[in-house]
């Protein structure tokens, strides 16, 4: 039987393959789908590599998965991995199955590596196949469907087997909380300090301040951003430090970082970058892989991990930054990285819809993220864009953004380039929802001067 | 003028849904109004005076702080409730306004109304919502005394069946319970909903009566004014093609 399912789940992916030529529609899920109704025990009964490694958190698993991904392969590693970023049951089970053999029934690789939905992870596994697991980081996502953090936290923990060696961001305090609240083996990495933390938190909108062990208020010596940062309490030992890998003197306008005092190069200019690089060199390094052989892979292979959204028009250079609602602290790390960036700035923001899997729009989570990090001066002007562009205004206006700066477009598609290049200043950086990265880049890239 | 004193209650923890919007929408009233006004930001671990405020705010939690709240506040019941009784203003949104009933999940509560909250029973099944176990939807509800009509949203994992005291008509969204038609509690002036987040930001017009109640209530004038808040609102409206009463 599971022979038959294995070799269905192959012909189903190639059926569907030629229909996306036709439907341009990604059906990823469906093979998946059709072998766990034929067996829904299919994935326990395959024989797994030596190395089968989740990514798993709120946000950063993408990005920390590829580096993963690409270390491990220049190194020799056979990997089969999840790279369009399917991370749902059904899409894996498609990955999976049509990466075994189906007469010995193993996975056919040296690392099965795969991004997993901290919220649904445990439906992909349920025995004792996970070898690491890496938490990046549980922070308010998608709270309409994941609930808030300390679900998401539970609903991992109750998915862990004793097995799994965890690999822990430990900068995030709930995070940490895995290392008390459960008996499974642990890496902790974090980020010593950086030269923009905030010595108090910014703002009160912090998940898990309080020790998880003794309700006293965590005391911090930095906070890089949101609850993230340096932590510890002065009643027990629960705290960031000591680290087993450490993130060091970051530079995000040469872009590169020292991880125990081996500098490699970051792939963006963003912050959570180095998290992801860190992550990904501490989960390498764990398994084998020499920091000379990880250095080599991150110093000398190296692009922009979004230059594909980065063009120009005339003077002005434009950089689509596609920005998931729902996850405040993710969203303004964005805003961290636009004033990282040199020069006079324009920025563009907006959202027809806050989620891609459902039709709720709850804008609770703008008020989590301070906007009011744009007012500053090389900010040139803000223009709101999209289904939602007066709840937009209204945030930055509550976040201290001067009237003259903000611009409400009602029709950008029309309107939005003629504003832009002949009313605004400086490099433009446009921070969307995925649903409107294609269009606005259309109006953008399209115009005539 | 009399200063009006602010109360941002467990301001670090009951902050889970950009609250601290509700916070600076009553704010900008103020400043709008020119009326004086101190803000306080109080936690577990302060010693808290009720009786010194006029406005109290209270926001969203998760479950394993709203047990330490619970706990905490507790210890204020006298003081909380009288100064409720006598005229303080106090807010409740999300999960919050729980604490104001009997019990939760059979631990006691302040007893300000005499409803139960109980984990949600009736279990909403969705399969891109797979967190089944709350009741999430969007709202618009009516308001009795408000021209127009209310906008927000549920995400809760209690429920109960109260039917006294109520605040909204619930036309859209899972109110109170799965199977109600109403949600959130009004007596004396405290306003207890399960709407979550800026509520006051989204519902200017609310925001206008509460504030227009409060500042009248000691002789402060109010005008209601113009403000962007409001060209959001009916543009939301508009959007999601939403009737005014």
């Amino acid at each position: 039987m599971t022979t038959l399912v294995i070799i269905l789940n192959k012909i189903v992916t190639f059926l569907i393959n030629i229909l996306k030529i036709i439907l341009h529609k990604d059906g990823s899920v469906w093979p998946g789908y059709i072998a766990s109704k034929c067996d829904p025990d299919i994935l326990n009964k395959l024989v797994y590599p030596k190395f089968v490694i989740g990514v798993t958190g709120s946000s950063g698993k993408g990005s920390t998965t590829k580096l993963i991904a690409k270390i491990l392969t220049k190194n020799g590693y056979k990997v089969v991995w999840n790279k369009n970023g399917s991370n749902i049951t059904n899409a894996l089970t498609t990955l999976i199955l049509n990466h075994t053999n189906p007469f010995t029934k193993k996975v056919k690789c040296d690392v099965l590596l795969l991004e997993l939905d901290e919220s649904s992870f445990y439906k992909v596994f349920n025995k004792n196949q996970m070898t690491h697991l890496i938490v990046t980081n549980l922070t308010r996502d998608q709270v309409a469907r994941n609930g808030e953090p300390i679900l998401v936290y539970n609903r991992v923990k109750d998915s862990l087997s004793d097995n799994i060696h965890l690999i822990l961001n430990a900068d995030d305090p709930l995070v940490l909380r895995y290392t008390i609240d459960t008996n499974n083996t642990y890496t902790k990495y974090g980020i010593q300090r950086y030269e923009t933390d905030y010595t108090k938190p910014y703002n009160d909108t912090l998940d898990s301040t309080y020790c998880p062990r003794c309700n006293k208020k965590l005391k911090y010596h930095f906070y890089h951003y949101g609850n993230i940062g340096s932590f510890y309490c002065k009643e027990c030992e629960f705290g960031t430090n000591p680290l087993d890998y450490k993130g060091k003197d970051i530079n995000l306008t040469n872009r590169f970082m020292t991880i125990n005092d081996h500098i490699v190069k970051l792939d963006h200019g963003a912050f959570f970058t180095a998290y992801a690089t860190l992550a990904a060199y501490t989960t390498c390094n764990l398994i084998g892989i020499s920091d000379e052989d990880i250095m080599k892979v991150l110093n000398n292979d190296y692009k922009d991990s979004n230059s594909e959204n980065m063009f120009r028009v005339g003077r002005r250079k434009i950089e689509m930054i596609d920005s998931k609602p729902e996850n405040a602290l993710s969203y303004e790390q964005t805003i961290d990285y636009i004033n990282e960036q040199k020069g006079t700035k324009t920025v563009v923001i907006g959202f027809d819809n806050v989620s891609r899997r459902y039709a709720l729009n709850d804008l609770s989570w703008m008020y989590d993220i301070d906007f009011n990090k744009l007012n500053k001066k090389d900010i040139d002007k803000i223009y709101c864009i999209g289904r939602f562009r007066y709840d937009i205004a209204v945030c930055l206006k509550y976040n201290n953004i001067p009237d003259n700066k903000v611009v409400i477009v009602d029709d950008y598609k029309r309107v939005l380039p003629n504003k832009v290049y002949n009313h605004s200043k400086g490099n433009i950086y446009v921070v969307v929802f995925l649903d409107m990265m294609a269009p606005v880049k259309k109006a953008l890239s399209e115009v005539r001067r | 003028m009399k200063k009006i004193n602010i109360l941002h209650l467990y301001y670090d923890l009951a902050n889970l849904s950009g609250d601290s919007g509700n916070i600076k929408a009553i704010t900008r009233i103020l400043d709008e109004q020119k009326v004086p006004y101190n803000l306080d930001k109080l936690s577990l671990d302060d010693d808290i005076k009720f009786s010194k405020y006029d406005l109290v705010y209270l926001g969203h939690m998760n479950y394993e702080v709203q047990e330490l709240i619970r706990k905490d506040l507790l210890k204020y019941k006298k003081d909380l409730l009288d100064a409720i009784e006598n005229g303080l203003y106090f807010i409740s949104t999300g999960n919050s306004y729980e604490l104001f009933g009997k019990s939760i999940n059979g631990k006691k509560a302040l007893n300000l109304f005499g409803f139960e909250s109980k984990k949600v029973t009736n279990i909403v099944s969705d399969e891109e919502l797979q967190n089944l176990e709350r009741l999430v939807s969007e709202a618009i509800c009516y308001m009795k005394d408000l021209d127009y009509p209310i906008i927000g949203f549920y995400n809760h994992g209690n429920e109960h069946t109260n039917k006294d005291n109520i605040l909204f008509n619930v036309k859209k969204g899972f109110a109170s319970a799965s199977l109600m038609t109403t949600e959130g509690v009004h007596k004396y002036h405290f306003y207890g909903t399960y709407l979550l987040g800026p509520l006051l930001v989204r519902n200017p017009y609310l925001l206008d009566k509460i504030m227009k109640d409060l500042l009248t209530d000691r002789n402060i004038p109010f005008k209601a004014k113009d403000s962007l808040d409001k060209i959001a609102y009916k543009e939301y409206l508009r959007n999601f093609k939403i009737d005014i009463k």
